[in-house]
């Protein structure tokens, strides 16, 4: 035994907050306790079974019972959750004074000798908190008080083996299994005769100056501790506290105290890995205790970076509904990608920006899929209202829609963000300026801004789908995504057909590919592919006239749209999959029978056509490729570059007179050259 | 090969009382009203993993529910920091020191809790079936050989005293 005496230390607390507590409290603070800043009482849970080097305080959603139901082996601390309503009060609060009226209360059941009968009471922490709800933010900030001014000096320690025999350790852990919870965590233990554990108050009556110390003589203190450390833990301190109001005259002296800790052995449950302390107690006289000017309740917890301050929760990630669906979402995706496409790039598919024009049937579900895709940003151009049969078809927009004649491209958008609150989405209601459709004086200005806005949308977007219902709208963006090389995929519908078509994108850049592999299998590079105008040979005008796929726009077979929107989108995705973009070539086969389409150009996801033409009533698809015209009134070097350089005067005159693009292109002395076009018999389909 | 709700409610019910009496800490959650399905089996515990940077030991918590799906029981699990923050499912396979060639993504992946509606990591149900019928069909407590095989997957060892009961 050593005579050398130093302060004892103690092992603090460490706090650790089940997500559950924070829902629970979230509900609490929303649905009954509102703005009331009243202290709440809350439970925290212990064990002194298998314990981690750290004490571990815990909270859960139980801790807002109104009764203690602990766990099995679990002790109880009584909490006081301290809320308050805005971040300032959180930090100007009086701390010093917050933990000095939780000290006052330990004080009052240590004084009025409660603490005997029901010594659970000496376990006392308490929350700090400041809960942003919007954000999911918690602050909060632990303490366990105690008084500082108790110092008692550590003398020596040793393993509670060397006092006592197995079958004594094995009684005296049945009987301290056999206590009542609220007993378990401070106990005394009678030496002398057989080994026992008693209550505290059947030894020590409260404020009995008189009682003689001596039989206290064959007593151990005993109290339940949750650390491995050669310490004792912070429970000690309160105990301390609570003895040497009760039996003064153990002021200076030198006792014993067991930390007890449990441990498992198979299915036993054993006490050996307590510890006996030697402890000299302080000598301090009653009267002083709590009323020393010394005497200052402290016992906040550091935080993470181990300094005197509050900690932040941040919940958002599994409590914000908003970060759940965006998080389920991805996941779903990962999904793919661990299992079938490991080596599909999700993010590239997630920061493309989408720019639908047309918010009918076609955008409708172009902008679902998409979303299901992943793609964060999809924007709506559209010029029309929802009208009575369009929710049927237009799977973004309801009957309550209807009723307002609300906007399509805005009403779209804020549906979309309705499905998935993580989209990013926009609607534009615009009238994209037609060839064929003369602007007078007074729509000048209306659609040189219509015009500019287009522009702006479709630089400020990565892919643009064409998905309006008739061929003359789509000249405009055509000509401009030509302009801008962007990625362009087209979708129109007849009744029983559909063409989905990816637009050439005409770089310098010589595209890697070998150009033809066999006899039968023909290849276009990506900057070599047409564009929707490129196998017509007429400007676009007055659509009524027109012989185009989409002339019945709007007639079609319900699932016409639903099955092209589905294979617009699969397209776009899988020309981003693919190394070269919309660069991508485009294979096809001549024979029929040769269906084995070299597959070393493919994407991850497969081949990459450049269109897809359906028909519905074969229930079968056919991929023509087909080369850029050089004569085409959307796509060719000429229009394009005259665009470029006289840009609103040049479209004007388009939009004024659109046989004015055939005299550009050529295509005026074709006609003279071939006679009677109505003779030509043009069919799309041949072409493949 | 399923099991049904029944048995399965019987081997969890049986698991308990044992985990009663060799002192071990498995707690029944039942809802107030007791519909079917939604019993299942808890337990709490501490792991201190050797390649996780913030802290010594982090409380992992598992549950044993019913798939009306599969038939069969799955297994669950989530795991999270001091301050209520969960881990990652990344994070939590660095605990549980997967690699990245164990396959852990058709192993161990997140999905909804279907009770509790939300995000856990959770033992892919996808083959328990098959486990259940090439292993386990005598066993007069199937969750208990279940889960004595699958559990040290992810650190949740089954005391031995439990094969009693199948």
């Amino acid at each position: 035994m050593s005579d050398t005496q130093s302060p004892l230390q103690f092992v603090p607390f460490s706090s650790c907050i089940n997500p559950s507590f924070w829902h629970k409290f979230t509900q609490l603070k929303l649905d009954v306790l509102k703005l009331d800043e009243s202290t709440a009482k809350i439970w925290g849970y212990y064990t002194n079974l298998d314990s981690q080097m750290k004490p571990i305080i815990e909270v859960d959603s139980t801790s807002f019972n109104n009764y203690y139901n602990g766990s099995k082996f679990y002790l109880p601390y009584h909490g006081l959750l301290i809320n308050k309503n805005t971040i300032e009060e959180f930090k100007e609060c009086d701390k010093k004074n917050i933990i000095k009226e939780a000290g006052d209360i330990l004080e009052n059941d240590i004084k009025t000798g409660r603490a005997l009968k029901d010594p659970a009471l000496l376990n006392l922490f308490l929350i700090l908190s400041y809960a942003d709800l919007k954000k999911y933010n918690f602050y909060y900030w632990f303490a366990f008080p105690v008084l500082n001014s108790i110092k008692p000096s550590y003398i020596n320690s040793y393993s509670i083996t060397k006092i006592y025999k197995e079958d004594e350790l094995i009684r005296l852990c049945k009987q301290y299994l056999d206590l009542d919870v609220n007993n378990r965590s401070y106990f005394l233990i009678e030496t002398k005769g057989d080994i026992q554990i008693l209550n505290l108050d059947s030894q020590i009556c409260p404020n009995n100056f008189s009682k003689n110390g001596n039989e206290l003589d064959c007593i151990i203190f005993a109290f339940s501790d949750s650390t491995l450390q050669s310490h004792p833990g912070w429970q000690l301190r309160n105990f301390i506290l609570l003895i040497l109001y009760h039996c003064p005259y153990l002021a200076g002296k030198i006792l014993n105290f067991i930390s007890f800790r449990l441990n498992r052995k198979g299915s036993e449950i054993k006490c050996d890995n307590s510890i006996v302390w030697e402890i000299k107690l302080p000598d301090i006289d009653k009267i002083d205790i709590f009323s020393n000017t010394n005497s200052t309740w402290v016992g906040f917890e550091a935080n993470e970076r181990d300094k005197m301050g509050p900690r932040l929760a941040k919940m958002k990630d599994s409590m914000s509904p908003t970060s759940l669906a965006e998080a389920s979402v991805d996941l779903n995706l990962k999904l793919m990608k661990w299992r079938l496409l490991p080596d599909v790039n999700l993010d590239k598919i997630k920061s493309s920006k989408c720019l639908l024009l047309g918010a009918g049937t076609l955008g409708c579900a172009v902008a679902r899929n998409l979303l299901a895709w992943g793609v964060r940003t999809i924007t709506f151009v559209d010029n029309g209202t929802v009208s009575y049969s369009n929710p049927v078809r237009q799977n973004l927009f309801t009957f309550e829609d209807c009723i307002g004649n609300k906007q399509k491209a805005t009403t779209a958008a804020e549906n979309l963000s309705k499905i998935f609150p993580g989209v990013t989405s926009g609607g534009h209601n615009l009238t994209i300026p037609m060839p064929g459709h003369p602007v007078g004086e007074s729509l000048l200005a209306q659609t040189k801004e219509a015009y500019e806005k287009l522009v702006k949308l479709i630089s400020e977007h990565d892919v643009i789908f064409l998905l309006m219902d008739s061929r003359e709208s789509r000249w405009l963006p055509t000509l401009i995504c030509a302009s801008l090389k962007k990625m362009t995929i087209n979708a129109a519908l007849g009744f029983d057909t559909y063409l989905i078509m990816r637009h050439g994108v005409n770089t310098d850049k010589a595209c890697e590919v070998a150009p033809n592999i066999s006899k039968h299998l023909k290849c276009v590079p990506g900057n070599k592919l047409g564009c929707y105008f490129c196998n017509d040979i007429t400007a676009p005008g007055d659509s009524l006239k027109d012989r185009t796929l989409d002339q019945q726009c709007t007639v079609t077979r319900p699932g016409v749209s639903n099955i092209a929107a589905a294979l617009a989108v699969e397209l776009a995705i899988s020309v981003i999959q693919h190394e070269q973009g919309p660069l991508a070539p485009a294979f096809y086969t001549l024979s029929k029978f040769e269906q084995d389409v070299s597959r070393e150009n493919e994407c991850n996801l497969g081949i990459i056509p450049h269109s897809i033409r359906g028909f519905l009533s074969m229930f079968n698809h056919v991929l023509p490729a087909t080369e850029r015209y050089n004569q085409c009134i959307a796509c060719s070097d000429a229009v394009v570059k005259l665009y470029e350089e006289k840009t609103f005067e040049f479209l004007l005159e388009v939009f004024q007179k659109p046989s004015y693009l055939e005299e550009v292109t050529g295509l005026s002395k074709m006609y003279t050259n071939c006679g009677e076009l109505e003779d030509l018999d043009f069919n799309e389909e041949d072409s493949s | 090969m399923q099991i049904t709700w029944e048995t399965f409610k019987r081997c969890i019910e049986e698991f308990q009382d044992l985990s009663n009496e060799l002192n071990d800490t498995w707690i029944i959650h039942k809802p107030e009203t007791e519909e079917n399905f939604t019993t299942y089996l808890t337990k709490k515990q501490f792991i201190t993993p050797k390649n996780f940077e913030e802290e010594s030991s982090i409380p992992v918590e598992y549950h044993v529910m019913y798939s009306i799906s599969y038939g069969t029981p799955i297994l669950c699990l989530n795991s999270w920091r001091n301050d209520g923050t969960l881990l990652t499912m990344e994070e939590l396979w660095k605990c549980l020191n997967f690699t990245e060639d164990e396959d852990m993504y058709s192993t161990l992946t997140q999905m909804d809790h279907p009770i509790l509606q939300r995000p856990f990591l959770t033992l892919h149900p996808c083959r328990t079936g098959e486990i259940l019928e090439n292993m386990f069909k005598d066993s007069r407590n199937i969750i208990v050989s279940w889960l004595s095989l699958v559990g040290p997957i992810v650190k949740l060892d089954v005391d031995l005293n439990y094969m009693k009961l199948t």
